[in-house]
């Protein structure tokens, strides 16, 4: 992985159209901004490992929940 | 085109049968998904993957589960990944899955599948800042006997 040491308010550049702005610097807290094209996601790496779990536990279960029956027999 | 899925066996579909993801769904490599029907159950509809023939991830409209007041608004940076404009070009679904007590449905009510039907693309958006849960029991009138519920196993 690249390690690349930034005072506060310096900017990393990642190919052409993405910067990375040290914002702020508090204690163990580090502020990013982040300037990217509007296609590109953003996301906390927590989030991202969440969505991840979620899909793959969904994966995992094949089977069809019985609530799911009842449901459509209510249905007209 | 041809088709492999574990669920459905060996099918055959018209190419334009085809759901572009252009940023896929994390924790899988398909881009290209299809949306099949489950015949004895028409609400509901499983997300097979292309390229995967073992991941099938089940889906639902929410208005088939009651949910009245679940409204996902699409943020804008998604609107942009789907090149879509109006946001009521797109549709909802969310990824729903068997609780681990065989019975009762979990659902992902923090990250819904959003569709423009028309040009077959899609996205999953976490909706970030919002309430919603990533595994919510139900129906919603139960208590949830383990809120942690996430299959690590």
């Amino acid at each position: 992985m690249l390690s690349l040491a930034r005072r506060q308010g310096e900017r990393i550049r990642i190919g052409e159209d993405i910067v990375l702005v040290v914002r702020e610097i508090r204690g163990k807290h580090v502020k990013l901004g982040i300037e990217a094209p509007s296609h590109i996601r953003v996301l906390r790496e927590e989030i991202y490992q969440e969505l991840r779990d979620a899909n793959q536990a969904a994966a995992r279960h094949e089977g069809l929940p019985k609530a799911l029956t009842r449901l459509d027999k209510a249905k007209p | 085109m041809k088709l492999k899925s574990l669920r459905f066996g060996e099918l055959e579909l018209p190419d334009d049968r085809v759901i572009h993801f252009p940023d896929g769904l994390p924790g899988f490599r398909s881009l290209d998904w299809v949306l099949l029907h489950q015949e004895d159950m028409p609400v509901v509809s499983w997300l097979q993957a292309v390229d995967e023939p073992d991941v099938a991830l089940m889906t639902i409209d929410p208005v088939d589960l009651g949910l009245a007041d679940y409204r996902p608004v699409p943020p804008e940076e998604a609107m942009a990944i789907l090149e879509v404009k109006d946001p009521q070009a797109l549709s909802v679904r969310i990824i729903i899955r068997r609780a681990d007590d065989e019975e009762h449905l979990r659902l992902n009510l923090f990250a819904p599948l959003f569709f423009d039907v028309k040009r077959r693309v899609g996205l999953q958006v976490p909706l970030i800042g919002s309430d919603y849960p990533v595994s919510a029991l139900w129906p919603p009138e139960l208590e949830d006997p383990d809120p942690a519920e996430h299959d690590e196993a």
